[in-house]
């Protein structure tokens, strides 16, 4: 007896599943869409930031993989604007070579839409291939957060995430890009408290700002955007 | 504890060291109070060929209900004949006592002097009479009060009428004494044992290769499973035991994320464990044991449903990292009730946890996304919250600070941790980098200690709705 998806795949209807795997990317505003299927890099203080606006946007659970107690520093109400917090499993694991094991057996889940691994030096060209793979395998997003040093990687995409010092959120800058061109974005993110759902981010040009809150993002000016970002301090 | 020991003067309750220089030779074993209670709920299953209704008696003891079991038997001394005998078998010494009420029998068997007791059905009234009073199964106090009353066996408080001892005592002691006189109804409530999963294969010849104990896996997880089947459980661990000729019993259990009963997974999960085995020597013994069963609860399927495939791919891959890290280490957040910092989140591992449940929001003040324990901060240049800080090795300088968020102990309960004992003062430091973190004091006037406690990942926003 044949299924409804064998049915489907004969006439050509996709599944479920299919249609994630084909999703082009993420799109946060006007950012560089965050790819699927690959695995990205974010380092900086504001790292964390990034990681839960894209669990946002993700569907599917999310998994943070964190060593000592890194894994438990969430606040379950803070989540709230972001994601519902059971739809985040925490893994604490004891050492790096655990961390990314944990990683990539999380990336290879088909149930999975954004890894998130938590790591003190970067993955090198050989950790970083292999998180790729499983990325594909699995169909999920990667996103290393860097604490203290990037090596150079087969990640996708680098992010640096700086806290802003003027009215925006975040600053955060793409420094290395497989396709595309690097730029520099200002973002703020403004989740009303009152909202149930993940908002949405929407972009919006300068302008008075409204009374109440939603999400806005402001980009700066293209010339501003060439220039390559001055790097604050060394992350932590 | 065992007859030669009884006679050499040995009884429960005497110390180790009495008991050392009584019997020089006595073997002494450190109580494991798990495994005797395992060898007890088997005691339970292999006693069910004497009679149907069982209750456990714990630590070391079983009350069977013979009343018309006896016959079959062909009388009440062979029966229990019988029953030392079999017990001899399994190198246990059983002490038998019959009688017309639980406790009588329960008095007989603990307390005389011979292994069997069978009590006259007409005289039991006298015989109960010379039991101490250690057969009502009182309270300690209760019964060193009787003691000093001068009351040691049942005979000696016929003298009080029922009504003086529930006035001293308790309402139970004169309830305990018309259950063991058979004035009063205390039936025995059979414990049905839980039907256990358990596959054994002893081999001829041992085996000294992983693939052979993989085979036997497959063979024994298959008659586990087919059983789990027939009876409706499914199991949430297996635990595998392999004896070896040369090193003994060696234990490998996996555990899985959702209860199965399927044999593939189980053998995908062993793979692992079983390579840890050292297999010189061979085995020869393999036993599987399905843990942590319960009732299993068919799921519908739907034809073609993606989530349902997600779902499972979930399910595998939190079995995977469950049993390399361990279950206890995958958890999620959930709100906890309470308003200090320590309460509000709850870290429930996946597994286990339920639907979400909603809780109120007790902050007045914005908290940050990041929180973790306190930790100490070293302050260069003082101030309230200080001007100028050092935090894993890097200093900051503050600019703007808002505060102060007073928390109190928590007054109805144990603080958890001694930061929750006392007063505290949480500060937002924004400093000049653009990060901004939650600093904390006690609320001491004298207090120079300050402690980091989060990290805000962005500028709180407070609602217009919210006080």
């Amino acid at each position: 007896m044949s299924t409804l998806s064998d049915i489907g795949d004969a006439v050509g209807i996709m599944s479920g599943s299919e249609f994630r795997t084909q999703k082009p990317g993420i799109h946060l505003a006007d950012l560089h869409p965050i790819a699927t299927q690959r695995v990205h890099e974010a380092e900086g203080p504001s790292a964390r930031a990034l990681a839960l606006t894209l669990a946002a946007k993700t569907d599917g659970l999310t998994f943070w993989v964190a060593t000592d107690g890194k894994a438990r520093a969430f606040r379950a109400r803070a989540l709230r604007p972001y994601l519902d917090p059971s739809h985040l499993v925490c893994i604490e694991v004891a050492n790096r070579g655990e961390s990314l094991w944990a990683a990539e057996e999380a990336l290879r889940c088909r149930g999975a839409g954004l890894v998130v691994l938590q790591i003190a030096t970067g993955p090198d060209l050989f950790e970083s291939r292999r998180l790729q793979i499983a990325s594909q395998a699995g169909g999920t997003i990667g996103l290393v957060v860097i604490e203290r040093r990037a090596q150079s990687s087969a990640a996708q995409t680098r992010w640096q995430c700086d806290p802003a010092t003027n009215s925006h959120d975040w600053q955060w800058s793409l420094t290395k890009n497989k396709r595309g061109k690097s730029g520099c974005w200002s973002v703020r993110g403004d989740p009303d408290p009152m909202l149930t759902t993940p908002p949405d981010l929407t972009p919006q040009t300068f302008g008075p700002r409204p009374d109440h809150d939603h999400f806005r993002l402001t980009t700066l000016p293209r010339a501003l955007a060439a220039t390559a970002p001055a790097r604050p301090m060394a992350p932590a | 504890m065992n007859a030669a020991s009884n006679k050499a003067g040995v009884r429960p309750g005497t110390t180790l060291t009495d008991a050392q220089s009584i019997a020089p030779d006595l073997l002494t074993e450190p109580q494991d109070m798990l495994r005797e209670g395992k060898l007890l709920s088997a005691l339970h299953i292999w006693a069910d060929k004497f009679s149907p209704r069982i209750s456990l008696d714990p630590p070391d003891g079983l009350v069977l209900d013979v009343t018309g079991c006896a016959h079959l038997f062909e009388g009440e001394q062979e029966m229990a004949e019988l029953i030392v005998r079999e017990a001899s078998e399994l190198k246990m010494t059983a002490r038998i006592g019959i009688a017309n009420t639980r406790r009588a029998a329960r008095g007989f068997a603990r307390q005389s002097e011979s292994d069997i007791t069978i009590s006259d059905a007409e005289r039991e009234h006298e015989q109960v009479d010379v039991l101490s009073v250690a057969a009502l199964e009182l309270d300690a106090s209760v019964a060193d009060d009787l003691r000093k009353l001068g009351a040691k066996t049942i005979g000696d408080l016929r003298r009080f009428k029922s009504s003086e001892l529930a006035r001293r005592f308790s309402v139970r002691l004169p309830a305990a004494l018309d259950e063991l006189r058979g004035h009063r109804a205390d039936p025995i409530v059979p414990h049905a044992a839980p039907p256990t999963f358990v596959a054994r294969m002893t081999l001829p010849e041992p085996v000294a290769r992983t693939e052979g104990v993989a085979a036997i896996l497959a063979r024994l997880a298959e008659r586990v499973c087919r059983r789990l089947d027939e009876k409706g459980y499914a199991a949430r661990g297996f635990e595998l035991t392999v004896r070896c000729v040369d090193t003994g019993e060696h234990y490998r259990s996996i555990g899985f994320a959702t209860p199965s009963r399927d044999v593939p997974p189980i053998l995908r999960q062993f793979e692992r464990p079983i390579e840890t085995i050292k297999l010189e020597f061979g085995a020869d013994q393999f036993r599987l044991e399905a843990l942590n069963t319960e009732i299993f609860c068919h799921t519908q399927l739907k034809a073609g449903d993606a989530i349902e495939a997600q779902q499972d791919a979930v399910d595998q891959t939190l079995t995977t990292l469950g049993n390399r890290l361990g279950f206890d280490r995958l958890y999620s957040p959930r709100l906890g009730s309470g308003h200090t910092p320590e309460r509000e989140t709850l870290f429930v591992p996946v597994v286990d946890q339920g639907p979400a449940e909603t809780e109120p929001d007790l902050t007045t003040y914005p908290r940050p996304e990041v929180v973790f324990h306190p930790q100490y901060i070293r302050i260069e240049q003082p101030g309230v919250p200080p001007a100028r800080f050092t935090w894993r090795g890097k200093t900051y300088d503050v600019s703007n600070a808002k505060g102060r968020e007073r928390i109190s102990p928590v007054p109805w309960d144990e603080p958890q941790t001694i930061f929750e004992a006392q007063t505290r003062d949480y500060w937002r430091a924004k400093t000049v980098c653009g990060r901004l973190f939650w600093l904390m004091t006690f609320a001491k006037p004298s207090e120079i200690d300050w402690f980091i406690c989060g990290e805000f990942l962005r500028e709180p926003r407070l609602s217009l709705l919210r006080a």
